[in-house]
């Protein structure tokens, strides 16, 4: 599957709304995953970019490769959860929303669409944002419990991330205590949630390693020959 | 809310003829909802009420399933009869020039008068372009809306709107928005399962197919 490059097949031509891929040029196999929509006639991405920095209408750059929902959506689906995602992104803060390594599919309010502010410990990735915001509309987008809990290279990223968080200033106590307990909970990796998009839901792991492989690849391809091109 | 029973006199389903014979209200049970929004109404002049209440105008209008200033004829209005419109009459269509809206007559006890609920101005808003709305933004208000509710806990007018929504004005789009955007809150919506039964069974009507797009919601 090819995913989509601007400004080749631009931004405004999601249909409705899809995902969109980058990877980190410092990092290349560090992957990010947004929301594409649009809910107006401007495609937004919404997305969580890092601890308390929750974005909900960027502009899309041209680092990202993106993709429609796949045809399991109707068009009706996908007018309905980007009428979901508007409504998150107009009842969450920016900074309402941690980084971290939780991931029920029940982290979003369903009633309210709002981040649940009880937990205030509770922090996802970009991946798993993407996951519970779709859950909280009642799409599940993958099937949470078939993806390997204390896998090592999961663990080891997890490490890394924490690592960072540790050092922010505005991080509580109990927030590096529970991100720590977590340190070995399932890791789901962005393009594995793009992937996830593209067939019936919910996916389990096994049916998507293929096809977030080749999603990977693309992606780090394209952020190569950004870098190539803009040394 | 304009369906509570406790509103309706038995002898509602008796008033299908009026004392003049010229018109009729046939009217099915709205508790049904295969019948709900089929049935067949036609405008009851007022010389033709069998009883009239003394109501200001004001709460006329208080019923939320009634825009007494744009439905009704204005001397029906000044009378000060109480009419519950069962149907929604598009705002953008003939039908608003005309009272025939198919108005129902009924007993009433002023004691018990269920006052509307203006705050969901939202809601009528939304109602008047229901039919006609295809795309994200034309749910958007309906979505927030019940959001809007259920963060304020406000499950009975979340639940009054299951039950009132006219649903047989509504295109596929509005009609799923509204069970998958309360789907979340089901087991505190006693309506819940009655408006999707209503909802499969207009998608049905409309070509559509019930099972594909109301998948997860079983």
């Amino acid at each position: 599957m090819q995913l989509k490059t601007s400004p080749a097949e631009p931004f405004e031509n999601v249909n409705v709304v899809g995902l969109a891929l980058k990877s980190d040029p410092e990092n290349p196999r560090q992957t990010h995953l947004a929301i594409l929509y649009k809910f107006h006639e401007e495609p937004k991405l919404m997305h969580l970019a890092w601890n308390r920095d929750f974005r909900a209408r960027q502009n899309p750059s041209d680092s990202y490769l993106w993709l429609d929902l796949g045809e399991y959506f109707s068009d009706y689906d996908r007018e309905i959860i980007c009428a979901h995602v508007q409504n998150v992104a107009d009842a969450n803060d920016p900074t309402d929303i941690g980084y971290g390594f939780d991931c029920s599919g029940s982290y979003f309010d369903p009633e309210t669409g709002k981040f649940n502010s009880s937990f205030s410990a509770v922090g996802l990735t970009c991946a798993t944002f993407v996951i519970e915001v779709f859950a909280s509309c009642g799409y599940k987008l993958v099937d949470l419990n078939s993806w390997p809990m204390k896998n090592k290279e999961a663990i080891k990223w997890q490490r890394k991330m924490l690592d960072m968080l540790v050092t922010l200033p505005d991080v509580t106590q109990e927030f590096i205590e529970r991100q720590t307990r977590n340190v070995g909970n399932r890791r789901y990796l962005p393009e594995q949630v793009a992937a996830s998009s593209q067939g019936e839901i919910p996916v389990p792991r096994g049916r998507l390693l293929l096809l977030s492989k080749e999603m990977r690849d693309q992606v780090v391809r394209h952020c190569k020959s950004k870098s190539t091109s803009h040394p | 809310m304009v369906q509570s029973t406790d509103f309706w006199t038995s002898s509602m389903t008796a008033r299908e003829t009026c004392s003049d014979g010229a018109f009729q209200t046939l009217f099915t049970d709205p508790y049904s909802p295969q019948k709900f929004d089929r049935r067949l109404e036609r405008v009851v002049p007022v010389h033709a009420v069998q009883k009239q209440v003394e109501l200001p105008v004001s709460e006329t209008r208080d019923w939320l399933v009634i825009k007494a200033e744009s439905l009704l004829e204005a001397e029906t209005v000044a009378a000060g009869v109480v009419v519950l419109t069962y149907d929604w009459a598009d705002a953008h269509d003939s039908m608003h020039k005309r009272t025939s809206t198919g108005s129902l007559l009924l007993d009433f006890v002023p004691g018990r008068v269920a006052r509307a609920d203006n705050r969901h101005a939202w809601l009528e808003k939304f109602y008047l372009d229901a039919a006609r709305a295809t795309k994200a933004a034309d749910i958007y208000p309906l979505v927030s809306g019940v959001k809007g509710l259920f963060s304020k806990k406000a499950y009975k007018d979340v639940d009054d709107i299951l039950l009132s929504a006219p649903l047989g004005k509504f295109s596929v789009l509005s009609l799923l928005t509204l069970v998958r955007t309360t789907y979340p809150a089901k087991s505190k919506l006693g309506n819940w399962s009655a408006c999707l039964e209503r909802v499969r069974a207009l998608l049905k009507e409309k070509g559509e197919d019930p099972a594909k797009l109301l998948r997860g919601l079983d």
